[in-house]
């Protein structure tokens, strides 16, 4: 089985927690607060010269040089594979300053998907879109159109969403990034770090940045790949999906299922029983969070696949995904995994309350399946009380959903009827 | 929202708080076996002083279920008003009843019916008379429950 889990695809503690290294981040702190002073002052300087100079080979230069200074040593691998004619890169997420660092080595465009436009959006190098762009399909019309423009920037998307610390995984690509354009040029990036993380999640950019100040110094490594056309009939999904496969294996990570999604999901549980959680048993634990999450499990790519795993997904949302897709990649039928679902004992809904009370010194039997369980208890019966009146019909609706194709399920089994006869 | 022994039951829209939708799984091992029944509890405006009431919105035959798919057991009565003038008080409403146990009353009331109180005249002469015929309408029912 796969060790590396969800848990090796993000640093969550950004102090080292080898002793040895401990002692010499305490030794080196002193000149590390004096040296994140001194790059405060400059790294106003960097910004005024990048705001003043017009972008141009020679602001790249200039501001290259300043921000190595400021620590951030930018190395590039074949900059002649930089394809001209392609209008969109495509990077894996590690840092918040990705964007810009990419940009001092071409001219490029990031949109900010989340958070207001304004001052801080222009400040931090991130394209303003004009007004304001509510869904996810209205912002990709807008960048399809700026896509579509002749003698435009390339535009630079992180598909993943959401970072990474580089060294486990990659999350899963959104398809809409690929809904842009034909061709698209994937870009690699490493960032290497002494002493500490180079991201945790949860922490502003404000705190990233300090911290990048403090340390001796951060590489970004960008390699440029060669650009990936679509080929006939290929969808944005399966476009993404070959993507992320080939920047994974460049990165020499693998590529997993994981969202962004699931990534805060993850966040939100770890905070939960964080105060009982030490760095020793983080191993000897059982994970919440199956491990088959990782590791490119076959099939799971396939479209039907994931949208047959969807349909559960409405109908049962307490379980995980990945126990869903095990069980549909062997029955390959929504209604028997909704069934074995609902009839296997396994308790996978560990919800937050019960993490946050028992803690992790309580050993989970509860993989195991238990026979003792009483059938009454299968039934979908609502986890919680849902907060607003339509959470709350929508929790009836799916249990209801539930009942009705167990109950139909259990009838012709136990009747042997052939449903295409009978309806 | 409640969930006993199978049924669950929750609001049926957000503006109305005084009905509600159960569903109710028929019983193990009677001839109600594996239906799904949808039925609307309604709540009086002095619940729980009054019982609420229920009514079956599938197709029911059943002795104690009216045509029209109200049900009539004892628990639904409040003391006071017998229709049938055969039910001991003290299985009647009273304000510390609770709708699960309502629920589990009419489940037990599918699987064995009292064909004393017979709310549905051909259903309780069927069920006394010719039990083949009654099982085989009943079976009809539960597939018709799960549109199979």
């Amino acid at each position: 089985m796969d060790t590396r889990g969800i848990e090796q695809m993000f640093d969550f503690q950004r102090l080292p927690s080898d002793g040895l290294i401990l002692l010499l981040l305490l030794l080196y702190s002193p000149v590390g607060f004096c040296l994140m002073l001194l790059r405060i002052f400059i790294g106003v300087h960097v910004f005024l010269v990048s705001c003043a100079l017009p972008d141009s080979f020679v602001r790249r230069f200039v501001v290259r040089v300043m921000c190595s200074v400021l620590g951030l040593h930018i190395r590039q691998n074949s900059p002649r594979l930089r394809d001209k004619n392609v209008k969109l890169y495509v990077c894996n997420h590690v840092t918040q300053f990705d964007h810009n660092i990419i940009n001092l080595l071409t001219s490029c465009n990031t949109p900010l998907l989340e958070g207001p436009s304004g001052f801080m959006c222009w400040a931090r190098g991130f394209m303003e879109l004009g007004g304001g762009v509510a869904s996810k399909a209205e912002l990709a019309d807008t960048l399809r159109g700026y896509c579509s423009a002749p003698a435009t920037t390339p535009l630079l998307l992180f598909p993943e969403e959401d970072t990474t610390n580089g060294r486990a995984g990659l999350l899963r690509f959104s398809p809409w990034s690929f809904s842009l354009s034909d061709s698209v040029q994937p870009v690699a990036l490493t960032v290497k770090r002494p002493l500490l993380a180079v991201n945790v999640p949860d922490s502003s950019w404000l705190a990233e940045l300090l911290w990048t100040f403090f340390v001796p110094f951060t590489v970004y490594q960008v390699r440029w790949l060669l650009p990936v056309l679509r080929q006939n009939g290929e969808s944005h999904q399966e476009l993404a999906n070959r993507v992320q496969e080939l920047l994974a294996t460049e990165l020499g990570v693998v590529s997993t299922q994981i969202t962004k999604a699931d990534k805060a999901e993850h966040i939100k549980r770890k905070r939960h029983i964080a105060p009982h959680t030490t760095r020793s048993n983080l191993g000897a634990r059982p994970r919440t969070v199956p491990q088959v999450f990782l590791g490119p499990s076959p099939g799971a790519e396939d479209p039907r696949v994931m949208r047959m795993v969807h349909q559960v997904k409405e109908v049962l949302p307490d379980v995980p995904l990945s126990v869903i897709t095990r069980d549909l990649l062997r029955t390959n039928c929504v209604d028997t995994t909704i069934t074995n679902l609902l009839e296997s004992t396994e308790q996978y809904h560990t919800e937050p309350a019960e993490g946050a009370t028992s803690g992790p010194a309580r050993p989970r039997t509860s993989i195991t399946p238990s026979i003792a369980v009483p059938p009454a208890t299968l039934k979908p019966a609502a986890k919680s009380f849902g907060r607003s009146p339509a959470d709350r019909h929508m929790s009836l609706q799916d249990r209801k959903t539930a009942l009705y194709e167990y109950a139909r399920r259990r009838y012709i089994e136990k009747h042997g009827l052939n449903v295409e006869e009978d309806s | 929202l409640i969930a006993a022994d199978g049924q669950i039951s929750g609001n049926k829209n957000t503006n109305n708080l005084l009905e509600s939708v159960s569903f109710l799984r028929g019983p193990e091992d009677t001839c109600f076996e594996g239906g799904v029944f949808p039925a609307i509890l309604s709540f009086p405006s002095d619940y729980p002083l009054s019982p609420p009431k229920m009514k079956f919105t599938c197709d029911m035959f059943h002795p104690n279920i009216y045509p029209d798919g109200r049900v009539c057991i004892s628990i639904l009565h409040a003391p006071g008003d017998d229709p049938m003038g055969y039910e001991s008080s003290a299985e009647r409403w009273s304000p510390v009843q609770s709708v699960e146990k309502i629920l589990l009353s009419v489940v037990s009331m599918l699987a064995e019916p009292n064909d004393e109180s017979g709310a549905n005249v051909d259903a309780s002469k069927m069920w006394r008379e010719d039990r083949e015929q009654f099982y085989r309408l009943a079976k009809q029912i539960v597939r018709k429950s799960l549109s199979l």
